[in-house]
């Protein structure tokens, strides 16, 4: 029996290609206690690999410490890579070289890893540019740090959103104090080129509610920020300013609409563009929660545009005298039916329709929305409505507000 | 002709069972999308490192994992790996036997060993798969270029899904 046929390495391909499917689908955690496993048994077959066998001892220890990195464990590929350093004689000139150059990711990666130690509130978004002028492990460099400052600039806007600030229409966030977040650069990953980030709260205070049901400073701007880009990304054709059935993510509060335009621009600027970077994948990672992965393709640019086109609609009010008439929670957007008590346009009077609610919104008005509205069908009220661009050209009407039921 | 099986990829190891019933998966799900399953083979070309072109018959039955298309929704990443799949059983074809997977860093996807050959005689088989449209010459160039760039002899392969079109290139 040779050294690939070890049931070891057998068994650590298996652990392998098992991590590398739960990868794919967003299973980090498993996935990185795969690879650990698997590189444990990896190293095992190489240490017994003959000082002779130099390429096959090579191969073996490369492939050894690479998985102890893919599997986050830094130390060991540290371990590993020196254990096999110490035998130069036994590794080819460019096994050596390979070494090294993951002994020194390692080293990076851990560094990270002490910054995040003990934190909870802690994100990751991991940018990868794939073709174009994108070269495996090589891109220009002012194609990187173009996407690396929007990444950046998207998620420190998200953070600021999610506190109710207004849009800041210059300038950076005023003191270290106003700034609600740290954003680190942490080693690149594997792939044609990556990026990646690490967003931890400026103030580690908001670990110290780590069972809080509402995320935190770090990873509430993440989900912010992902929230945004698939509004931008996921439009079923040109023209459409949210997927269907879901809530607008820059109706979170008054002032949000302000976001609008200038972060649709930037997530255009992120998106590939089909000459200079002809792919860009994102992958975010919150702690207990699914990673999320999102293509920003050349025509993200395109529906994009389309968006910041038919936002000039999108604060459109109008207040409607209606009785209710029903209330539908079945949906992913609840539902209020209303009939109409007077003209409004081309909409008769006894006209029925179903106003959507944003949770997030009417709950900024009343807490208990819920309970009144539903202790008050059948009864008249006066609603402020806010008509947004959907699908189709449809403008969908928002209920933001409310009087009359006591 | 050259005939592969699919769904025979995971009778034998190495390389391991999850990596051939992975692979063998994400063949099928890529074939599915432009071919029906066999009977009979679904016919496309191969073009071997002497530039020689010879018909190619590939053996599938569809995938009855009801979670596979999920698994296999990006069809970038489903591509890559199905033309793994592709690959492990047509260098098998041609009397390679496949140790398993290069792993970061060695500038290849397998690691291969000609039957006969001793260990230290491994090559590398860099892969490379897409759905459909131009451009395969130039990615095999690149699969060419990204070994050369690493040291040891090793195939550069890449694969069409849409006309199961298979170009070969040697890099010694």
């Amino acid at each position: 029996m040779g050294v690939f046929d070890d049931p070891r390495r057998i068994e650590a391909q298996n652990l392998a290609f098992a991590a590398e499917r739960a990868e794919a689908a967003g299973r980090l955690d498993e996935a990185a206690q795969g690879f650990a496993r698997a590189a444990e048994l990896e190293e095992a077959v190489a240490c017994g690999v003959p000082l002779e066998m130099r390429r096959t001892r090579t191969t073996l220890a490369v492939s050894a410490a690479a998985l102890w990195v893919r599997g986050a464990r830094h130390r060991d590929a540290i371990r590993v890579a020196g254990f096999f350093l110490g035998q130069l004689d036994s590794l080819t000139p460019e096994g050596i070289q390979e070494l090294r150059r993951l002994m020194e990711r390692a080293w990076s990666a851990g560094d990270v890893e002490a910054i995040v130690q003990d934190r909870r509130d802690v994100g990751r978004i991991r940018l990868k540019l794939v073709d174009g002028r994108v070269r495996h492990g090589l891109v220009p460099a002012g194609i990187a740090r173009q996407r690396q400052m929007l990444v950046t600039g998207l998620v420190l806007r998200a953070a600021e959103y999610n506190e109710g600030r207004p849009y800041r229409t210059q300038g950076a966030p005023g003191s270290a104090l106003a700034h609600p977040l740290e954003i680190y650069e942490g080693p690149a990953e594997a792939a044609s080129y990556g990026l990646n980030l690490i967003v931890l709260p400026a103030s580690p205070q908001s670990d110290l509610w780590p069972d809080s049901s509402e995320a935190g400073t770090a990873r509430g701007a993440i989900e912010t920020f992902l929230a945004w880009c698939r509004t931008a990304s996921e439009a079923e054709e040109p023209g459409a300013m949210i997927p269907p059935g879901e809530a607008d993510p820059f109706l979170g509060f008054e002032a949000g609409r302000d976001y609008a335009t200038p972060v649709l621009r930037q997530i255009k600027q992120l998106a590939a563009d089909g000459q200079d970077v002809g792919r860009v994948v994102m992958e975010t990672s919150v702690p207990h929660a699914r990673a999320a992965r999102l293509a920003l393709d050349p025509v993200v640019r395109t529906r994009v545009d389309a968006r910041i086109a038919s936002i000039a609609d999108y604060a459109d009010q109008r207040e409607l005298d209606v009785r209710l008439v029903g209330l539908v929670f079945r949906k992913r957007v609840p539902i209020v039916r209303v009939e109409l008590l007077t003209r409004a346009g081309a909409l008769p009077r006894g006209h029925r329709m179903d106003v959507r609610i944003d949770q997030r919104r009417i709950r900024r008005f009343d807490p208990d929305w819920q309970d009144h509205l539903q202790d008050h069908l059948r009864e008249t009220a006066r609603i402020t409505v806010e008509y947004v661009p959907g699908s189709r050209g449809r403008r969908l009407p928002y209920l933001v507000a409310y009087h009359g039921l006591d | 002709m050259l005939r592969i099986d699919i769904d025979r990829l995971p009778e034998s190891a190495p390389p391991s069972l999850a990596a051939t019933l992975f692979t063998a998966e994400a063949a099928r799900h890529m074939l599915a999308l432009h071919h029906a399953p066999s009977p009979p083979d679904t016919t496309g070309t191969l073009r071997d490192w002497n530039d020689t072109t010879v018909p190619l018959g590939v053996w599938w039955t569809a995938s009855a994992d009801p979670y596979a298309p999920q698994t296999h929704a990006n069809l970038k990443d489903a591509a890559e790996h199905g033309a793994y799949g592709l690959a492990i059983a047509v260098m098998r074809a041609l009397g390679y036997r496949v140790l398993g997977r290069a792993w970061q860093g060695s500038g290849a996807d397998w690691l291969l060993l000609k039957e006969g050959a001793g260990e230290e005689e491994h090559i590398r088989l860099e892969v490379h798969g897409t759905n459909e449209g131009a451009g395969l010459e130039r990615r095999l160039g690149e699969k060419a270029d990204q070994l050369r760039r690493r040291p040891g002899p090793g195939f550069a392969f890449v694969v069409r899904f849409s006309d199961v079109r298979v170009l070969m290139a040697w890099v010694g």
